[in-house]
């Protein structure tokens, strides 16, 4: 009988949400039968994935849609599928949940009841919050990923929101690097119940034929990024570097591609910085005008103040550009410093600035070098074909 | 509750104590005022920081922890007048990490109890504050002058802090 995959995603997948589409596929092709469970909303475009999905009832909107979904979702438990809801019950009350709390998780969690899974896979960790004890109800395994922002960001915001999850015994959990093993293992989970398993990308895709001499650096350097435009990405440390990098005489054009909350914070620290005629804002574009933009790029920055791993950087380096990332969490993980591309620490422009000036001063040979090994290296360790093998493996544990 | 700084120098002081007050909003540049006391600590300088206002932005609160200045930093939410009152006349100094527009009622209320006020060079307040005169002045996006500056302070006799506060409780007196 076929592995049977539930994973738990807050909404689907868009089409630019290559990891969670790569990864369904995968599994897919390795004849697993992958249930989608949304939990937030039903999707607002057609996507197709192959795969059957389920939208948790929605317990928002006025008391009386409210209340006519609760009275549903409880009688659907207690009727349809009474020894899960009473085992989930028990499992919540064992755990010093409150019997009113209890009964909210009940109600919230019931609609998984129905689902006959092997594993049930959260693609975040704070989906598993609230929802510890579904998979036990249902009797499957329990598998948790986290990807930076639920690590470290989520705890801060919700103190002690996984303290339950983390005194769990029986679950497995995928993190994208060995920093954020290291991280997740100081929270008391095991070392071998984490798995690390790198982003991977498209190295059919995101290639060139470009032969790049890196002979005109001083000229006028290209360089880009690819980011939400997010406080966490470090967007305005990186224009601060430019800024200084400019009046040490460094000549360049730089391209942001994406969109963001952030945009008016980022277009007015451009205008104090007095960066207007260098600095361009794309917004976000598809793959393939993101790869013409590579293309034609030297120099790829990612100085983000807090980064699982970054596809972005990934990418990058598959078209040969020279990578600078900064420190931040999966980063120096992602670029081999001195190797493969340079890892600066984070929050300080001035070191920014003076690895730019680090890079114009190298000859262009061994800036190839660095192209070279940093486009290897991504081909050989990044591809998703390996990804998808180490996946399979998680799953056959 | 009075300073305690009346009766002596501040570099004699255990704890260098600074207050900003002011919604959580990139504008504030509080960034910069957290970097800056980075690199406080890593002089070794003791401080105690409060933020009022600054509570709930995950933004703030991940750059305490990454910066491991929990037991400096204390984010706070929005407190009544009398409160303010009382963390405004505690602190030696008034931090205003501006990148747009100033505070001006928040450097009054400081000018007017004798709290020492650092500001950046935000829109206006060269109107109130002279540098080095009735309070201090730094560039917009610089950690480290904010730093140099609070470090200066901090090496401030008490007469001179008590003269640049006295200065500026007569700015505002001839002012207003």
């Amino acid at each position: 009988m076929k592995q049977r995959i539930g994973l738990v995603l807050s909404q689907i997948p868009g089409y630019s949400e290559t990891f969670f589409r790569n990864k369904i596929a995968g599994l897919q092709a390795a004849d697993k039968t992958v249930v989608l469970i949304v939990t937030d909303t039903a999707p607002s475009e057609k996507i197709v994935l192959g795969c059957e999905i389920v939208v948790a009832p929605s317990f928002k909107g006025s008391k009386l849609r409210v209340g006519i979904r609760v009275l549903k979702s409880l009688f659907q438990a207690l009727v349809f599928a009474p020894k899960s809801s009473l085992r989930h019950f028990q499992l919540d009350r064992q755990a010093n949940i409150s019997v009113q709390e209890s009964l909210k998780r009940l109600i919230q969690n019931a609609f998984f009841f129905k689902q006959d899974l092997d594993w049930l896979h959260f693609g975040f960790g704070m989906l598993a919050v609230g929802r510890e004890h579904v998979s036990k109800t249902i009797k499957a395994r329990m598998a948790v990923s986290f990807r930076g922002f639920d690590l470290y960001l989520s705890p801060l915001k919700h103190p002690n929101c996984y303290d339950l999850l983390f005194s769990m015994k029986t679950v497995s959990y995928h993190v994208l690097s060995h920093n954020m093993r290291r991280d997740l293992h100081a929270y008391g989970v095991p070392e071998e119940a984490i798995q690390v398993i790198t982003p991977a990308i498209d190295v059919s895709f995101f290639n060139t034929k470009k032969e790049r001499l890196f002979k005109e650096l001083d000229k006028t350097m290209q360089i880009v990024t690819v980011a939400r435009l997010h406080w966490k990405k470090g967007l305005e440390y990186t224009l601060e570097a430019l800024a200084i990098f400019k009046q040490q005489g460094g000549l360049f054009n730089y391209t942001i591609i994406g969109s963001g909350e952030d945009y008016e914070r980022l277009v007015f620290a451009v205008h104090q910085l007095k960066l207007e005629d260098v600095v361009t804002f794309t917004g976000r574009l598809s793959s393939e005008a993101v790869k013409e933009v590579l293309e034609a790029s030297d120099i790829y920055l990612q100085y983000s103040i807090q980064e699982g791993f970054c596809n972005a950087v990934l990418e990058a380096q598959a078209m040969g550009l020279l990578c600078v990332v900064s420190n931040a969490e999966g980063l120096d993980e992602n670029v081999q410093h001195g190797r493969t591309g340079w890892v600066v620490p984070k929050r300080k422009p001035q070191a920014l600035a003076d690895c730019l000036l680090e890079i114009l001063q190298m000859t262009p040979l061994h800036c190839k070098q660095i192209s070279n090994d940093a486009v290897s290296r991504v081909q050989q360790q990044f591809n998703l074909e390996q990804q998808q093998q180490l996946f399979l493996a998680f799953y056959e544990k | 509750m009075g300073s305690f700084l009346k009766n002596q120098d501040l570099c004699d002081h255990n704890v260098l104590k600074v207050v900003s007050i002011g919604r959580p909003h990139w504008k504030k540049g509080y960034v910069y005022a957290l970097d800056a006391l980075k690199l406080l600590k890593d002089l070794g300088i003791s401080f105690q920081y409060t933020l009022i206002e600054g509570s709930g932005a995950i933004e703030f609160q991940y750059q305490v922890h990454d910066l491991e200045l929990g037991d400096e930093v204390e984010l706070l939410g929005k407190l009544s007048d009398n409160m303010v009152d009382e963390y405004f006349n505690n602190a030696d100094v008034l931090l205003l990490t501006s990148l747009g527009e100033c505070e001006f009622d928040m450097v009054l209320k400081a000018m007017a109890i004798e709290t020492l006020v650092l500001s950046t060079n935000c829109n206006g307040i060269n109107d109130l504050i002279i540098n080095g005169e009735n309070g201090f002045l730094v560039p917009i996006r610089n950690a480290q002058a904010i730093a140099d500056t609070l470090v200066m302070i901090k090496n401030l006799p008490r007469e001179q802090y008590n003269f640049i506060t006295k200065t500026a409780l007569k700015t505002i007196q001839r002012k207003f």
